[in-house]
């Protein structure tokens, strides 16, 4: 469950000069039935929370209590951080925060709901300054010496007072806390995990007492996550990418959201959502490239996952088969057949993702069956090689699978032993100190500390995946399902089992040794 | 015997809980079986696990290259199982917190399978059916992983029904010592795969009818950097 919690007290857009205007007077003419911004917005989180949670200034107030949930009426900012820390703390579920001017995507609600991140803001990032040819303008003075500053640019209506990594949001400033270098602001919608809400409970209450030292232009969630950046909570960041989000508080901005809504595919954005991101090469570029429209497909004809899961255990039963002919026919339709056992392998988890109908079952039956398949083939390679008197390669498929099984359960081991290491904590810093340079040098220490020796060199390593050949490399190396299942069907259709199996082996073997390589060394950093 | 994590009191500090479920798995993945469980606690210390594991998979490799098993039958072929037995079974009551102890549960299913091979290809066992065993324990491995996973544990009677690795090797060991290897991996195999498979989809499928639905992100291939770099933000490759 998630506790959502609508904020009708943000800012009006910086420097419009239009009058504010609630979100339940701004109708989104364009879309079917005029709904108002604030209609819209109550149906889309309903799917989420049937009984919202709305923080609203008391004139606004009467819009909210015509729809479902709570309000609380706060007349001024430090009565919306009050409310706030009264809701975190009474929740037990995770929580959302979004104000109630929004118009969002709901797929975009359903992606930051379902993060997996303890805590996660909606940012936009400035764009970076460019000269005349396109290259990045550096600043001449280098961030370790750059003086903290209050944040005076606007982007979107909002103050530029955050600044955010690759990953996360590593300071935020306020009128009263200035911020080293702010990049990006934070547009509103904000997830966190119930592991977090007391820590935002105490942050609010915090920043409640010092509300008389913010202006007008600091957002309430803006001010939120400053809390828990100063708190040493990682709050993750996420960019819109292909989905819609603005905040809206005149009639021009929500036409203008409605007619820029219009040019985005939210189908589309699902369906490459459903891709898993990390798959390997082949995965991403012969098999994900389409199987999102089989997927698709899939959903639309009404077919189950688990379904499409028994089309994948049917092939790679046919495949194994054709294997055992023996005959170069057999071998290169074995190969075709395994390929799409592969393809409907992936499809039966896109399709999960996209149409929403995760199962216990589902996952393990998918699981198990890619187990299955690639070891039923093996079963039916070593059959074909005796029936075409190609000899007998039993053996080489023993040690294949023997390989093949130990290597997984190499990932799984170090994967539990992994979890256990508790994470290196954030440096945390009190509110109350005006700029960031004491959460800046014990971010720099932290790193020094993380540098030394072989995590000096396993950093190296993790940066040089910048590149796209090392990127691309280093995930073949380690010899994922994709490239297992096409060095198969090459392999077979064009040589002899029994060199199908050798490079199994062979690419098993030194996939084994990278892998191990680099987690002893981790182990031992 | 394996304890089910999720079966202990509250413990206040997550850092802690995390560890001790944790280690259960990767206890659960050695898939120790009844011999174990009868000696663990009269073993005193016990041995450090990664180098008697490591020691056990070199004297299993020493035995396969210098040819003592001859043609697979006869008290020699014992050596092998009787090495990782003497070398392995005195790790278990070690605590697994040292930091290669991930090391400990492949180390002991590969020596495990390279021991059925080297046994089954002494005596000309019909590789075929050392395949299906080898995939037969395998499957358990998976599905012990893939359980934990989803905190939905084994019960700690499949360990010991399963036989453990200690015991299979045992039973092996002495089949081909009798000259009745292929006998006695036919039996495991349909013994060990109707147990595994029946109690693993029974307890799936009944779990699937109880259970809320599977979490969106619930992956359980994705590799374990993967995994870390979701939850966590921070990019951490081998």
């Amino acid at each position: 469950m998630t506790r959502v919690v609508l904020l009708g007290s943000s800012p009006g857009p910086i420097g419009s000069p239009e009058p504010y205007v609630p979100p339940a007077r701004l109708a989104l003419t364009s879309l079917s039935g005029s709904p108002s911004v604030l209609d819209r917005l109550y149906g889309q989180v309903a799917a989420v929370d049937s009984e919202p949670l709305a923080i609203a200034r008391p004139g606004d107030a009467e819009d909210h209590r015509r729809r479902p949930g709570q309000v609380v009426e706060s007349a001024d900012l430090a009565g919306d951080l009050r409310a706030l820390a009264d809701a975190a703390e009474r929740a037990d579920d995770n929580l959302f925060l979004i104000p109630s001017g929004a118009v969002i995507h709901d797929e975009l609600i359903y992606q930051i709901t379902k993060a997996k991140r303890g805590a996660l803001a909606l940012v936009a990032r400035e764009a970076r300054e460019e000269d005349e040819n396109g290259e990045p303008i550096q600043d001449d003075v280098p961030i370790e010496d750059a003086q903290p500053e209050i944040g005076d640019r606007v982007l979107e209506g909002l103050a530029v007072r955050a600044r955010v990594s690759r990953t996360r949001v590593v300071s935020v400033g306020s009128a009263y806390h200035a911020v080293t270098r702010p990049n990006a602001i934070l547009l509103g919608p904000l997830h966190v995990q119930a592991r977090h809400a007391a820590t935002l409970a105490e942050a609010a209450r915090e920043l409640a007492g010092m509300a008389h030292l913010f202006g007008p232009e600091d957002d309430l969630v803006q001010l939120l996550v400053l809390g828990l950046v100063r708190r040493g909570v990682s709050v993750g960041i996420r960019g819109r990418r292909d989905l819609f989000f603005a905040r809206t508080a005149s009639q021009a901005e929500a036409d203008a959201a409605v007619a820029a809504m219009a040019g985005y595919d939210e189908d589309r954005a699902r369906l490459n959502n459903a891709v898993k991101g990390a798959d390997g090469f082949f995965t991403t570029y012969f098999v994900s490239t389409y199987s999102r429209f089989i997927a698709r497909w899939a959903a639309r004809r009404g077919l189950t996952p688990n379904q499409v899961t028994l089309i994948s255990i049917a092939l790679g039963v046919l495949s194994a088969a054709a294997f055992a002919t023996g005959t170069r026919a057999g071998a290169v339709a074995g190969g075709l057949l395994i390929y799409f056992a592969f393809v409907f392998d992936c499809v039966d988890g896109q399709l999960a993702r996209y149409a929403r109908k995760f199962g216990v079952l589902g996952a393990w039956l998918d699981a198990t069956f890619d187990r299955a398949k690639e070891y039923v083939v093996f079963a039916g390679l070593a059959v074909g090689s005796i029936v075409a008197g190609q000899g007998d390669v039993w053996t080489l498929a023993l040690v294949a699978l023997s390989v093949q099984s130990v290597r997984h359960l190499l990932d799984f081991s170090f994967g539990v032993a992994n979890r256990r290491r508790p994470p290196v904590p954030l440096p945390t810093l009190a509110l109350t100190v005006a700029d960031d340079r004491p959460l800046r040098d014990a971010l720099e220490k932290r790193r020094a500390t993380r540098t030394g020796g072989v995590r000096g060199l396993l950093k190296l390593w993790t940066r040089a995946g910048r590149f796209r050949a090392v990127h691309w490399a280093r995930k073949m190396i380690v010899f994922p399902i994709g490239e297992r299942f096409a060095a198969i069907a090459i392999t077979a259709a064009v040589f002899e089992p029994r060199v199908t199996f050798l490079t199994l082996v062979i690419w098993g073997g030194v996939a084994a040794a990278y892998t191990l390589t680099g987690r002893l060394m981790r182990s031992l950093a | 015997m394996i304890t089910q994590p999720q079966a202990a009191p509250a413990v206040a500090d997550p850092d802690e809980e995390r560890r001790r479920v944790q280690t259960a798995r990767l206890l659960a993945y050695r898939d120790d079986g009844p011999l174990v469980a009868v000696l663990r606690d009269r073993m005193g210390p016990g041995l450090p696990p990664v180098p008697a594991a490591l020691a056990s998979l070199l004297a299993v490799v020493a035995a396969g290259v210098t040819g003592v098993l001859g043609d697979g039958s006869g008290p020699a072929v014992l050596l092998p199982v009787l090495a990782m037995v003497v070398l392995v079974v005195p790790t278990a009551p070690r605590d697994h917190l040292g930091r290669f102890d991930w090391l400990v549960p492949p180390l002991i299913r590969g020596t495990e399978f390279l021991t059925i091979i080297l046994l089954g290809l002494a005596a000309d066992t019909p590789k075929w059916l050392l395949f299906v065993l080898i995939y037969v324990v395998g499957y358990h491995t998976y599905d012990t992983v893939y359980r934990t996973r989803q905190s939905i544990w084994p019960a700690p009677w499949v360990f010991q029904a399963g036989l453990g690795w200690e015991v299979r090797l045992l039973l092996l060991g002495a089949g081909a010592a009798l000259g009745v290897l292929d006998w006695v991996v036919a039996v495991m195999c349909v013994y060990l795969g109707v147990l595994f498979a029946v109690e693993s989809i029974t307890s799936w499928v009944r779990l699937d009818k109880q259970a809320s639905p599977a979490q969106a992100s619930d992956d359980l291939e994705a590799s374990p950097e993967e995994a870390m770099e979701q939850a966590t933000g921070e990019a951490d490759k081998a």
